[in-house]
């Protein structure tokens, strides 16, 4: 038990570092990738919920302790995501294929800007300005959610190739 | 898929709270500057691999316009050599120019040298924020306000906050940045200085009467309190006047590539 534990810890920590050091600082759009809330969704899928949102609550207070935001943004938002994910996953997307992936990761992606943004924006007091006419904005969005995708995909086979967990079961008859 | 209950997900909230409890009466901070300590040579370490691919990412695409690049430079070279041949002749204003751009050595400034774990990731894009997470914090004599400085001592930024072992600073980009400046050998014409959707540097409340010209260095003005004078934060590219102003405004492109930085200087007071 302990073992699977440290390899969780270690699979968060890695994560997080990657996310913070390396995504962070690479050109173009792949800044904008989001490998926490991708490495949240496939463990609610592969695992249970509630090592999701363990996982949620380590990574969103590994994001406050290098945050300069009020301490507490990312834990709730990662929280509320998961909540979120786990409710599409259980009434949408029940089964595992890669669109089910796909859809899940844009929309909780995208989720997770939007709880971060109001909480952010209620944080501020109102003075943030979220300028939602900026090419800039959707720019960021469309970039980050498309680096998105080829990662969730590439994961996805990845996993396929190594573990039985997504492959598809089929029920046969017997006469 | 199973059902979520209740009482788990109110021990999660309960968790959460408690963390954000323990934080703010400060029991969390051993284990915060511990995870610090630990993740932060793992980060400075892929942050520079990161910076090393940001820069060859862009040295490609520079590459993409070089021939356009060897007709400029050409065109460079020869206004280089007429500016060249004036400035021999001005030597001994030279010597003040020197001066100040020898400032660093000549005044032995202290510095803090402190490494970049992580750009980008905790700005809003909606608000093209540039800022920089770097590996020193308090504890390291930091402050909100010094002046961070690259290699050859340009001015790169600012420092916004600080944690005991992190800092966070605002690139001179960033529209939160905001420096007293002036134009290098003028030092009646001053403004302030503040970035433009995190890609270059306007300077703005320049007066009318006050001449900029194109490729005019902008350095510090030494008004702000631990920022000193003469350090270079870049060149003139442009000049917008309109008559009706009062002020005249100046947009200045920095001389580095600010956002592959993996390695800064922080001015101590």
């Amino acid at each position: 038990m302990y073992y699977k534990a440290l390899l969780n810890l270690f699979f968060i920590l890695l994560v997080f570092v990657l996310q913070l050091a390396i995504f962070s600082g690479l050109p173009f759009g792949l800044g904008a990738a989001n490998i926490i809330i991708i490495a949240l969704i496939f463990v609610l899928a592969l695992t249970d919920f509630y090592t999701a949102v363990w996982g949620a609550i380590i990574f969103g207070f590994l994001l406050d302790i290098y945050s300069f935001n009020f301490f507490g943004v990312y834990l709730i938002s990662l929280f509320v995501t998961i909540l979120f994910s786990n409710f599409l996953l259980v009434k949408f997307f029940t089964n595992r294929s890669s669109y089910s992936f796909l859809a899940l990761v844009f929309l909780t992606s995208i989720f997770y800007q939007a709880v971060l943004g109001l909480i952010s924006f209620i944080q501020s007091y109102g003075q943030i300005e979220i300028e939602i006419f900026d090419k800039n904005f959707w720019v960021n969005i469309f970039w980050g959610e498309v680096i998105n995708f080829i990662i969730t995909l590439v994961s996805f086979y990845l996993i396929s190739f190594l573990s039985k967990k997504l492959k598809p079961a089929f029920l046969i008859k017997n006469d | 898929m199973a059902k979520v209950s209740l009482r788990k997900i109110s021990i999660f909230v309960a968790v959460i709270l408690l963390l954000i409890f323990l934080h703010f009466i400060k029991i969390l901070s051993p284990v915060e500057n511990a995870v610090i300590f630990v993740l932060n040579p793992f980060a400075r370490q892929l942050h520079s691999l990161s910076s090393s691919w940001r820069s060859s990412y862009e040295e490609k695409t520079k590459n993409k316009d070089l021939v356009n690049e060897v007709f400029l430079l050409e065109k460079k070279i020869n206004e280089l050599s007429v500016e060249n041949a004036q400035l021999k002749a001005l030597e001994e204003e030279n010597k003040i120019l020197r001066g100040y751009l020898q400032f660093l050595k000549e005044k032995e400034f202290k510095y803090v040298l402190a490494d970049v774990v992580s750009s980008s990731f905790f700005s809003n894009p909606e608000e093209n924020e540039k800022k920089i997470t770097i590996n020193k914090g308090s504890k390291a004599g930091l402050s909100p306000g010094l002046a961070l400085i690259n290699s050859e001592g340009m001015i790169i930024g600012k420092i916004s906050e600080v944690k005991d072992y992190i800092s966070l600073a605002y690139l001179s980009t960033d529209s939160n940045c905001r420096l007293a400046a002036t134009i290098q050998g003028e030092t009646e014409t001053e403004g302030v200085t503040e970035g433009d959707l995190g890609l270059t540097i306007k300077m703005n409340f320049v007066p009318q009467a006050k001449g900029i010209k194109l490729d005019d260095s902008v350095v510090t003005s030494g008004l702000e309190k631990n920022i000193p004078a003469g350090l270079l934060i870049g060149k003139v590219t442009q000049v917008e006047k309109e008559n009706n102003e009062i002020w005249q405004k100046a947009i200045i492109e920095p001389m580095v590539d600010i956002d592959s930085i993996s390695v800064v200087s922080v001015l101590m007071p």
